[in-house]
């Protein structure tokens, strides 16, 4: 490199940096979610993604002064009653903000979600899942599952299951996962070896068959250990 | 000869009605010509009542008219008291009258007058321009507005209207009469300043507390936008407002913010957009 590629390249950075620094408030999309975080609540409840925005106060004096956020609402019909979330990064879930913290209002023609924010933090809007079927996940006795994530484009849904569970069961709150789900899971075999699935689909695992899924049941086969699933209506 | 003495008889009757007519004069009118003289108490801190005590020189009756705007100056560097609301009192030929006048104070650099003030008053009139805000506001039946202090030291101490703090619709009632009379534009933003504490003698603290702005944007594009607060140095102080993908339009964004811990000075309002366009820039006074 030349220097004045070098010196340019500089400037960009530092440019890109700058304008980078001054946004307070930035969206983070569904695949950084699925990636770092999660769809679910302090309740242990899965909910569907709508929307999600970091909010950095930097170096501003905004103490006391709350920020007015509008975003536009997406072109998609929503069952239900979206909420406001923050993400607790101590207990790893969404915590819910107020009971009527979230708004909808038009403006022009555009209509939006408004809701104030007093402190810097992950926000999220998130609704229930309009799925009201639950499946089980059977974890055989043979095997260790020690972490386990479902990701679901089409859903927008990113379930996160760390607790370590051997020949329980793990109650997934979508009855009929599309194919595409993706799948990560690290297990411990009987022999104590270290198993892992990486972004695995659905569609991609063996035993995925459509009469049973139809039947409500879904067989995943890890490198032939298997984790049985099926699906019932969950326990209120 | 009966129709003559008939006449001089009505005419002794009226102009005897006539002359038993009282005579309206103005404070400061009175005063000039000697027709009445005045013992003010000394007022503390923070009252918006002035006792004034009224000595009735002549032996005919009058009606006293207390203008707006009239100013009662302390002897001394204190506030002075500035009557917003004009009375009439009705005095007996060599009568003496106690009367309350309801005012503000006129000065918002000075202290209050202390407790053991024993010095004189003496009396003037106000701006002309004051005057005759006062009358008007007092006509429309505003001039009971809490804004009612910060208007007369907009007189008496050059401050902006912006300075006159508006959060509700009577307050924009009272500001629409005000920037009226005056022959000035509204002010699209506006300051709320500290209370003084029970011990201050100062009744301005100049420690600003809220803002209130209204401010009109065009955007050309989608954008993202914020609505800022930045500093003479264009340094980011504060974010009121943040809008996701707005469509190309023109927008009003109302700012209602706390703004304590601010220093008074020069600051900017801005609308910019998230990839660093200035869409708005105004310089205000904090």
């Amino acid at each position: 490199m030349n220097k004045k590629s070098f010196v340019v390249a500089l400037f960009v950075v530092g440019f890109l940096m700058q304008v980078n620094a001054q946004n307070i408030i930035q969206t983070v999309n569904f695949t950084e979610i699925a990636e770092k975080y999660n769809t679910l609540s302090m309740e242990g409840e899965a909910m569907k993604w709508i929307q999600t925005i970091r909010v950095d106060y930097g170096e501003m004096k905004q103490t006391n002064t709350p920020i007015d956020v509008m975003t536009p609402i997406p072109n998609q019909i929503y069952f239900g009653q979206p909420k406001l979330y923050v993400w607790d990064p101590m207990f790893k879930a969404w915590e819910k903000v107020g009971s009527n913290a979230l708004k909808q209002e038009a403006l022009g023609l555009q209509f939006f979600y408004r809701f104030s924010i007093s402190k810097p933090g992950l926000y999220g809007i998130f609704n229930a899942l309009e799925d009201t079927k639950a499946s089980l996940i059977e974890v055989p006795s043979t095997i260790q599952l020690q972490q386990l994530k479902l990701v679901s484009e089409d859903l927008k849904v990113a379930l996160n299951f760390d607790h370590s569970v051997k020949g329980g069961k793990i109650k997934v709150p979508i009855a009929f996962p599309p194919a595409a789900m993706q799948i990560t899971a690290t297990w411990l075999d009987k022999k104590g070896k270290v198993c892992q699935v990486n972004n695995v689909t659905l569609a991609q695992m063996d035993a995925l068959n459509q009469s049973d899924l139809d039947q409500g049941k879904w067989t995943l086969d890890f490198d032939t250990k298997q984790l049985l699933a099926v699906s019932q209506t969950p326990k209120k | 000869m009966k129709r003559v003495i008939f006449l001089l008889a009505l005419m002794v009757i009226t102009s005897g009605s006539l002359l038993a007519q009282r005579k309206k004069i103005s404070f400061g009118e009175a005063l000039k010509k000697k027709w009445v003289s005045f013992l003010a108490k000394a007022d503390h801190r923070g009252q918006k009542n002035f006792k004034l005590d009224i000595r009735n020189l002549t032996r005919d009756s009058m009606d006293l008219v207390f203008e707006n705007g009239r100013m009662f100056v302390p002897d001394g560097p204190y506030q002075p008291f500035v009557v917003t609301r004009s009375v009439v009192l009705a005095m007996s030929g060599s009568e003496n009258k106690d009367i309350h006048l309801k005012g503000y104070c006129g000065n918002a650099d000075v202290g209050s007058i202390p407790p053991s003030f024993v010095g004189a008053y003496t009396t003037k009139m106000g701006s002309e321009e004051m005057a005759r805000t006062l009358t008007q506001l007092q006509a429309m039946h505003l001039d009971d507005s809490r804004q009612m202090q910060s208007l007369v030291w907009a007189f008496t101490n050059n401050h902006g209207l912006e300075r006159i703090y508006v959060n509700d619709e009577r307050g924009k009632q009272f500001m629409e009469v005000v920037a009226m009379t005056v022959g000035k534009d509204l002010p699209n933003y506006n300051i709320k300043y500290e209370d003084p504490s029970e011990l201050s003698n100062f009744m301005f603290t100049g420690v600003a507390q809220n803002m209130n702005a209204r401010l009109s944007c065009d955007i050309n594009a989608v954008a993202s936008v914020d609505v800022l607060l930045l500093d003479a140095n264009g340094k980011v102080i504060k974010c009121f407002k943040h809008l996701e993908n707005l469509p190309a339009g023109n927008y009003q964004f109302d700012v209602d913010a706390d703004i304590a811990g601010l220093a008074q000075g020069q600051y900017h309002l801005a609308v910019k957009s998230t990839d660093s366009r200035e869409l708005y820039n105004q310089v205000i006074e904090i």
